[in-house]
Parts: structure tokens; C-alpha cells; sequence
């Protein structure tokens, strides 16, 4: 792995600089965002319909009934749709896989997932896929804060 | 210039080798002035400044000049400033993406060529540009996507 890549990363995530666990686990690929990998998609871009304008690799999906905005509230509304409920923190829980959302500036700013075993991984945009230890260690200025957990149970 | 004629009715060689050659480096010193069809206005202020070297834009939708170099500023300032975002929104309202939007046509050439060095979305400013997709294939990924402008591109889409 190139470490100028790693520390693009921690430049812009600081607190990952003290995550054991951090590490750069796909090459970049601008073919999904991290809406699509908490989802476990990894071949499309998946968020709501901002705008009118059609890009070639995005999937318009939003599920009926959630307001078309970039609010926590509607993110949340989301992911409970294809079976997410609420859980109050983003410990581990045996048979059950967590997200996190995260706002910023009022708007929700992006999802990590829990892995099986425990540590959570987060597509960076149009970048590389990264592991780290818990949802806390990339809070700050790019993404805000982890605010909501939620958990389904394994598939 | 009449050439003092030797008794055989020949020039002298040194002398016809050293006009000739300053002949033709008076001609060829001569030529762009004479032959070129660009008259630069100098009233035109993106003009007088592009050629001054004072220019800040990159772009005149008179004369179509694009500074390359100019160019990749906007990218790299786009990149970076937007390398962490999760929405197309987020990406395509970025101020830097908008600007080179602007430019048109212009700067599909520089597009493609970023496109060939690796698959991005710089690739929804073609979409932006042309005002449409290259595939209304749901499956088709970013990276294929920018493999189909590629190819479309070169073949004179």
C-alpha cells in the first residue's frame, strides 16, 4: 500500500493516527459511495435523488414514503426501510451487524458498517475502503459526528 | 542583387550558398507574420492579458483558449476537495466542478485524458457537458462508464 495514500487518509481523518486497527483494505474505485457499502453493494452509487441531472453510475434509490433530502432523519428513515432498527450505541452485539450515520452541518455526511468481527469499515468517497476500530475514530471535520446506530440482525 | 559572373558564367559557390541561406532565414523569420490568419486583438482584454500573462481565467468563449496547465489546477483543487464526499451533489456543486462544466466542449480533450489515466468521476461532467448518459444500463458502473466515454470520445462522439 502506498503510504502517502494512508496519510492523504489520516490528514484528513486525525483521530486514526491512534487506531490500531486502521488500515486501507480496497484499492480506490469511484463505483460505489459508503451509502452503497454499509448496504453491502459495491457496484453502484447509491443516494437519494439530489437533483435532475442524470450521472452515468448512480442509482436514484430511496425507498417510497422517505422525503428526498440529505437529513439524518430521512437516512435513518432509509436504512429502516430494508430492516434497520434504532439501538443505542454501536457496541458489539452477537448475531447482529451495526451502522452509523453521521452528520455534519446538518446534513448526514456519511455510513460506516460493523464488520463480524467487530471492527467497522467505511467506503471514503470516490477513494479506498478502510477498516477501523470503532465509529469514532473518523468523526471530525470531514464527517461530522456519529450520531445514529442501528443494527439488523445477520442474513 | 546582381552576382559578379566568373569567366565561365558562374556565380562564385561561396557567395550563392551564404544568400541563399539568408534567404530563406529571412523567409522563414518572415513566414508566421505574413501567413497567419490569427490576428490577436488587442482590445479584447482576455487577449491582452492571456498573451501578458496576467490571466486569471482560463476559458474565453470567443477565442476557445484553455491553459492545460490552468486546467489541472481546477481538477487537483476539485480532487481534493472533494476526495471524501458521498453524494453527486456534494461533487458536482463543488466550485472548481462547475468551472471546468463551463468550459464546454473545450475541455472534453483534457477529460479523456484524465479518464485514461484512471476512472473518476470527473467522467459526470461529460454527462453535464453533452447533457446526457453514455448508458441507461442500470448495471453499468462508474468505471465502465468512463471505459464507454473513452471509447465513444475516440471515435469522434
Amino acid at each position: 500500500m502506498d503510504q502517502s495514500i494512508k496519510q492523504r487518509i489520516l490528514d484528513q481523518f486525525p483521530l486514526l493516527k491512534d487506531d490500531l486497527s486502521f488500515d486501507v483494505t480496497s484499492p480506490a474505485t469511484p463505483n460505489y459511495n459508503c451509502i452503497s457499502w454499509a448496504m453491502k453493494y459495491s457496484d453502484r452509487w447509491t443516494q437519494y435523488n439530489s437533483d435532475s441531472k442524470m450521472h452515468d453510475g448512480i442509482v436514484y434509490w430511496w425507498p417510497d414514503g422517505v422525503p428526498q433530502e440529505p437529513t439524518i432523519e430521512a437516512y435513518k428513515m432509509a436504512f429502516q426501510k430494508i430492516g434497520y432498527e434504532g439501538c443505542g450505541s454501536p457496541c458489539h452485539e452477537d448475531g447482529f451487524i451495526k451502522i452509523a450515520l453521521y452528520e455534519n452541518k446538518g446534513i448526514c455526511s456519511h455510513a460506516s458498517r460493523e464488520l463480524r468481527n467487530g471492527l467497522w469499515t467505511s467506503k471514503l468517497g470516490q477513494n479506498h475502503d478502510i477498516q477501523h476500530s470503532s465509529p469514532f475514530t473518523i468523526e471530525g471535520q470531514a464527517y461530522g459526528r456519529a450520531v445514529v446506530f442501528m443494527k439488523k440482525k445477520f442474513e | 542583387m546582381n552576382l559578379p559572373l566568373l569567366r565561365n558564367g558562374f556565380k562564385p559557390l561561396f557567395l550563392t550558398i551564404a544568400l541563399g541561406a539568408g534567404s530563406a532565414f529571412e523567409f522563414a523569420y518572415n513566414d508566421p507574420n505574413i501567413e497567419s490568419s490569427y490576428n490577436i486583438n488587442e482590445s479584447d482584454p482576455f487577449i491582452r492579458d492571456y498573451f501578458n500573462g496576467n490571466s486569471n481565467s482560463i476559458f474565453n468563449e470567443v477565442t476557445g483558449i484553455i491553459n492545460k496547465s490552468e486546467f489541472d489546477k481546477l481538477f487537483n483543487s476539485w480532487e481534493s476537495e472533494t476526495m471524501f464526499c458521498s453524494f453527486s451533489n456534494q461533487i458536482t456543486g463543488n466550485a472548481n466542478f462547475k468551472k471546468i462544466v463551463s468550459m464546454g466542449k473545450y475541455a472534453v480533450p483534457f477529460i479523456q485524458e484524465k479518464l485514461e489515466e484512471k476512472p473518476s468521476l470527473i467522467v459526470w461532467a461529460l454527462n453535464e457537458i453533452y447533457e446526457k448518459k453514455i448508458s441507461n444500463n442500470k448495471k453499468t458502473t462508474i468505471e465502465e462508464a468512463c471505459r464507454l466515454w473513452i471509447k465513444a470520445l475516440n471515435k469522434g462522439f
